[in-house]
C-alpha cells in the first residue's frame, strides 16, 4: 500500500511537471504581448521598443524559455507562483482568494451530482422499463447534452429574473451568511452538476443492470431478503466501482465547467481568474491556476484509486 | 366682512407656506439612498493615479477628485484648483488651491499634497507632465509649476487621471502597492471595500467640501461579466445604473421605460497598412475605394438601433473639430470598382480585417460582404485583446485594422492620442505629411478658436489622404433607473458625477 502510494505520488509529480511545461510553452507560443497589457492604456502610444524590452527584462520574459521555466518552477517549490502582469499582485494571493470559492462551488456540485445522480440511476435500473425509468433516462440524456452556459442562462432567466427566487450574480461566503451563501451558489452549483449528475445516473443504471443479473443477487432474492437489503447491501457496492471512477473524472469536468459558470454568475473563483488571465495573457496567473487545478485533480484521482481497495477487497495495491 | 378677510388671510398664509415649503421638500427629497451600479469590467489600479489605466479612470470617480475638470467643449474648469495664472514668459503656472478641503483620512488638502502627488506622476510617467521641470510650494494653498516648454496639455493632464489627488499621509503610512486598491481622496464618497471581480463599495463622506453634497448615502458597484446576467440583474432591480449597454439592449430597455443615457463614445473605422509600400493600402485609390464600397448607412440602420450614425470623417458630429466642408465618400460600389481598376486591382485582392473581440462581429461580417461585392475578398480575424493590442503596436500586414477614436470633448486630444504619427498606436497606418506639426500647434494653446481651426484642418488632412476609413459613430449608452443628474459618460467616456446624483423616490 505504502509503496503503491509513493509510486503514485511520484507519477503525480511527473504529471504536474508535464502539465506545467506544456501550458508554460503554449502560453508563450500564442501571439500577443502581455507587457502591452501591463502598460497603462494612455501610455501605450508613447512606449518605445527599448522601454518594452526593459519591462520584459523586469518580468524575466527576455530569458530563454527553458530558463524561464526552471526559474518559475523553482519559485513554485518555494511557494511563490509569481506576479500577475496585469494586476501587479502576487499570484498566490489571487489564488488564495479565488480557490475557496471554486472549491465551495465544486464540492456542492459534486455532492448534488452524487446525491441525485446515483439514486436516480439505481431507481432507473431497478424499475427498468417503467415510466420512472423512461423519465430518468430522458432527463439524463438531456443533462449530458445541454451546454453548461445555456443551462446557466436558462436558470438565471427562470429563477432569478422571472420567479425572483434566487440572486442572479455574486458570491457570499458560507461563514459570512450561510443562508444567503446557499442562495447564491445553488444555481451555479446545479448548473455545474448537470452533466456529472446525468453521467452518474447513466453509469449507475448500466452497472446496476449488469449486477442485478448476477447469480449472487438471485441468491439474495431467493434467501427472501427485502428489496432494500438486496439492492443496497449486495448490488450497490459492486455497482459503484465504475461509478466512483467516473465521479473521480468528474472533478476535472467540474473545474472545467467553473470557467464558464463563474463568468456567467460573476463568481470570483479560479475559473474567472483563469479566464481573465487568458484574455490578458497574464502568464503567471494562468500557470498558477493550471498548476493548482492540476494538483487537485491529480490528488483526487489518487484518492479515488485508493478508495477501490475499500469497496472491493479483491483489489490489492501490491 | 371680517370673516372674509380672515378667510383670505388664511388662504394666503397657506399658499405662502405651500409655495415656501415645496422647493425645500424637493431639495430634501434628493437625499438618501444607495446608488447600485452594474458594470462589466473590473478595475486594476484605482487608488494610485500614476499607475492606473484609462479604464480604471471610471472607478476612481466619486472617491478621488482632479485638480481641474472639463466642460462640454473640453476646456478646463476649476475643481480642486480654483484659479490659475500663467506667467508672462510662459515659464511657470501658479495654481491656487481650494481651501477647507480634507482627504478622507482627515489630512488637509494643501500645496504640499499637490506637490507630492504631481511629483509621483512626473517620476512614474513618461507621458504626463514632462514639460514640468520642478514644483514649488509657495504657501499652504499656492503651488507653482515651473515649466521647460509651455503646453496646453499640462492643464489637460491636471483635469485627467494623473490629476487625481490622493492623501499623502495614507500613502506614507502604507505603500504605493496598498494605495493601488485603497483610494483615499477628497471626493464625495469614501472607499469602503473592494472584492476583486465582485463589488466595490463607497459611503458618503460627511466632511466633503461642497456643502450639501453628496445626496446619496453611498454607492455600490457590482461587477458582472456576462451581458445577459447584467441585463437580468438590472431588470430585477439589482442596479439603478447599467454603465454600458449594447445598442440593441439599450433599445429594448428604452421600450420597457428605462432612461437611456447616450453620449458620444467612439468613431469606429478601419485603417490599412498604408505605411507598407507593398500593401494595396499604400495606394490612395484603394483606400478611397474601400470607403465607397461600404454602405455605412445600411450597416447603421441594421445594427445601430438609433445609437449610431454613419461617419464620413474622423470627428464626432457636434464637436468643434467637425468639418462640414467634408462631403464624405458615400456608398458607390461602381466607383469603388473603378478606383480599384485604376489602382491596378481590377479583380480585387485578398485581405483580412483584424477586429478586437467579438463585440462588433456583425459589423465586420457586413463589411466583409460589401468588400466582396467589389472584388476584395477578406477574412475576419477576431483577435483577443492581447493579440489586438500587440498587432496595433507592432504593426500588421496586408490587412485592415479596427480603429477606434475615443471621444474627448477636446477632439485635438483624441486625435493626438490615437492618430498622431509619433504615437505607437496603429503603427502601420500612414499619416498625412506634417500631421503632428499641426497637432502641436493646437496643443500649445487653450484657445477654442485655434482648436476649432486646427481640428477641422486635421480632419480634412485625414479625409484627403483616406488613411483612416471612418465607418460609424457610436453613442455610448447606459441605462438608468430613477437616477438623476449623474451625467453618465459626459463630458467624456470615463466621466460621471455621483457627487451630484440623486435617486427619485
Amino acid at each position: 500500500m505504502v509503496s503503491y502510494l509513493i509510486r503514485r505520488l511520484l507519477q503525480a509529480v511527473l504529471v504536474l511537471i508535464i502539465v506545467t511545461f506544456v501550458i508554460f510553452t503554449l502560453m508563450r507560443v500564442l501571439p500577443g504581448n502581455p507587457i502591452l497589457m501591463y502598460v497603462a492604456d494612455d501610455e501605450i502610444n508613447e512606449v518605445t521598443p527599448e522601454e518594452l524590452a526593459l519591462l520584459e527584462h523586469q518580468f524575466g520574459l527576455d530569458k530563454p524559455l527553458h530558463l524561464q521555466y526552471i526559474e518559475w518552477i523553482s519559485n513554485v517549490v518555494r511557494g511563490d507562483l509569481g506576479t500577475s502582469i496585469v494586476y501587479r499582485s502576487k499570484v498566490i494571493d489571487e489564488v488564495s482568494s479565488a480557490l475557496p470559492k471554486t472549491l465551495h462551488l465544486g464540492a456542492l456540485a459534486f455532492i448534488i451530482s452524487a446525491l441525485i445522480g446515483i439514486p436516480a440511476g439505481v431507481i432507473s435500473a431497478v424499475r427498468r422499463g417503467t415510466w420512472l425509468d423512461t423519465i430518468m433516462t430522458t432527463c439524463a440524456n438531456i443533462g449530458i447534452a445541454v451546454p453548461v452556459f445555456w443551462m446557466g442562462i436558462l436558470m438565471i432567466y427562470l429563477f432569478g429574473f422571472h420567479l425572483r427566487w434566487l440572486p442572479i450574480f455574486g458570491y457570499v461566503s458560507p461563514f459570512e451568511d450561510f443562508w444567503l451563501s446557499t442562495k447564491h451558489v445553488i444555481m451555479p452549483a446545479f448548473c455545474l452538476a448537470t452533466f456529472t449528475m446525468a453521467a452518474a445516473a447513466r453509469q449507475t443504471r448500466s452497472s446496476m443492470l449488469e449486477i442485478i443479473r448476477q447469480d449472487y443477487i438471485r441468491t439474495a432474492w431467493a434467501k427472501g431478503l427485502g428489496e432494500f437489503s438486496v439492492i443496497m447491501g449486495h448490488a450497490m457496492k459492486n455497482a459503484l466501482i465504475p461509478v466512483i471512477t467516473l465521479m473521480g473524472m468528474h472533478i476535472r469536468i467540474i473545474f472545467g465547467g467553473a470557467v464558464v459558470i463563474e463568468t456567467v454568475f460573476s463568481i470570483p473563483g479560479m475559473g474567472r481568474l483563469a479566464v481573465d488571465g487568458i484574455f490578458a495573457q497574464d502568464y503567471a496567473v494562468i500557470q498558477g491556476c493550471i498548476l493548482i487545478v492540476a494538483i487537485i485533480v491529480t490528488l483526487s484521482n489518487l484518492v479515488i484509486d485508493l478508495s477501490y481497495g475499500f469497496l472491493d477487497p479483491r483489489i490489492r495495491y501490491n | 366682512m371680517k370673516n372674509l378677510i380672515q378667510l383670505i388671510a388664511s388662504l394666503a398664509s397657506v399658499l405662502i407656506l405651500f409655495v415656501g415649503v415645496m422647493p425645500v421638500q424637493a431639495e430634501t427629497s434628493k437625499y438618501g439612498g444607495w446608488l447600485k451600479i452594474i458594470t462589466e469590467s473590473q478595475p486594476k489600479v484605482f487608488g494610485y493615479p500614476s499607475q492606473a489605466g484609462h479604464r480604471d479612470h471610471y472607478y476612481m470617480q466619486g472617491c478621488l477628485e482632479h485638480l481641474l475638470d472639463f466642460d462640454k467643449d473640453g476646456q478646463t474648469i476649476p475643481k480642486l484648483v480654483t484659479s490659475w495664472d500663467i506667467s508672462s514668459d510662459k515659464k511657470s503656472i501658479t495654481l491656487h488651491l481650494r481651501e477647507n478641503v480634507k482627504f478622507h483620512d482627515g489630512t488637509d488638502f494643501n500645496a504640499q499634497a499637490v506637490k507630492i502627488n504631481l511629483d509621483i506622476v512626473r517620476e512614474n510617467s513618461k507621458n504626463y507632465l514632462k514639460e514640468v521641470s520642478s514644483i514649488d510650494v509657495v504657501d499652504t494653498h499656492t503651488v507653482v509649476l515651473n515649466i521647460s516648454e509651455y503646453s496646453e496639455s499640462i492643464f489637460n493632464t491636471l483635469a485627467s487621471r494623473p490629476g487625481y489627488m490622493i492623501s499623502p499621509t495614507a500613502l506614507e503610512n502604507n505603500s504605493a502597492e496598498w494605495a493601488k486598491t485603497h483610494p483615499v481622496g477628497t471626493g464625495p464618497f469614501k472607499f469602503v471595500k473592494y472584492e476583486r471581480g465582485v463589488s466595490m463599495e463607497f459611503v458618503k463622506f460627511d466632511d466633503y467640501w461642497d456643502e450639501g453634497k453628496p445626496y446619496l448615502d453611498g454607492m455600490k458597484t457590482f461587477i458582472i461579466a456576462d451581458k445577459m446576467a447584467q441585463l437580468a440583474a438590472f431588470r430585477t432591480g439589482n442596479g439603478n445604473m447599467l454603465r454600458l449597454v449594447q445598442p440593441k439592449d439599450a433599445a429594448g430597455l428604452k421600450e420597457e421605460g428605462y432612461e437611456i443615457s447616450a453620449n458620444p463614445g467612439i468613431v469606429k473605422g478601419l485603417a490599412g497598412d498604408s505605411k507598407n509600400p507593398s500593401s494595396p493600402y499604400a495606394k490612395k485609390k484603394v483606400r478611397e475605394a474601400l470607403e465607397y464600397a461600404i454602405d455605412k448607412e445600411a450597416i447603421v440602420n441594421a445594427l445601430g438601433f438609433g445609437y449610431s450614425k454613419a461617419a464620413y470623417q474622423d470627428a464626432f458630429p457636434g464637436t468643434f473639430a467637425f468639418n462640414s466642408d467634408i462631403e464624405g465618400r458615400r456608398y458607390d460600389p461602381e466607383k469603388a470598382k473603378q478606383l480599384l481598376t485604376e489602382a491596378g486591382y481590377p479583380n480585387g485582392f485578398k485581405t483580412k480585417i483584424i477586429a478586437r473581440g467579438t463585440l462588433w462581429k456583425n459589423v465586420w461580417v457586413a463589411v466583409q460582404g460589401y468588400l466582396s461585392d467589389v472584388g476584395i475578398e477578406c477574412e475576419v480575424d477576431l483577435a483577443d485583446q492581447a493579440r489586438y493590442v500587440d498587432l496595433k503596436f507592432k504593426g500588421w500586414k496586408n490587412a485592415l485594422m479596427e480603429v477606434d477614436i475615443g471621444y474627448r470633448p477636446n477632439w485635438i486630444l483624441s486625435i493626438n492620442h490615437h492618430l498622431a504619427d509619433r504615437s505607437s498606436d496603429h503603427s502601420s497606418m500612414l499619416r498625412p505629411a506634417g500631421f503632428d506639426v499641426v497637432i502641436d500647434e493646437a496643443l500649445r494653446t487653450g484657445d477654442l478658436k485655434v482648436h476649432t481651426k486646427v481640428g477641422q484642418e486635421l480632419g480634412m488632412m485625414i479625409y484627403q489622404d483616406a488613411t483612416f476609413a471612418p465607418l460609424f459613430t457610436w453613442y455610448k449608452t447606459g441605462a438608468l433607473d430613477r437616477v438623476n443628474d449623474i451625467s453618465l459618460n459626459y463630458p467624456d467616456q470615463s466621466r460621471w458625477y455621483p457627487g451630484q446624483a440623486w435617486l427619485s423616490k
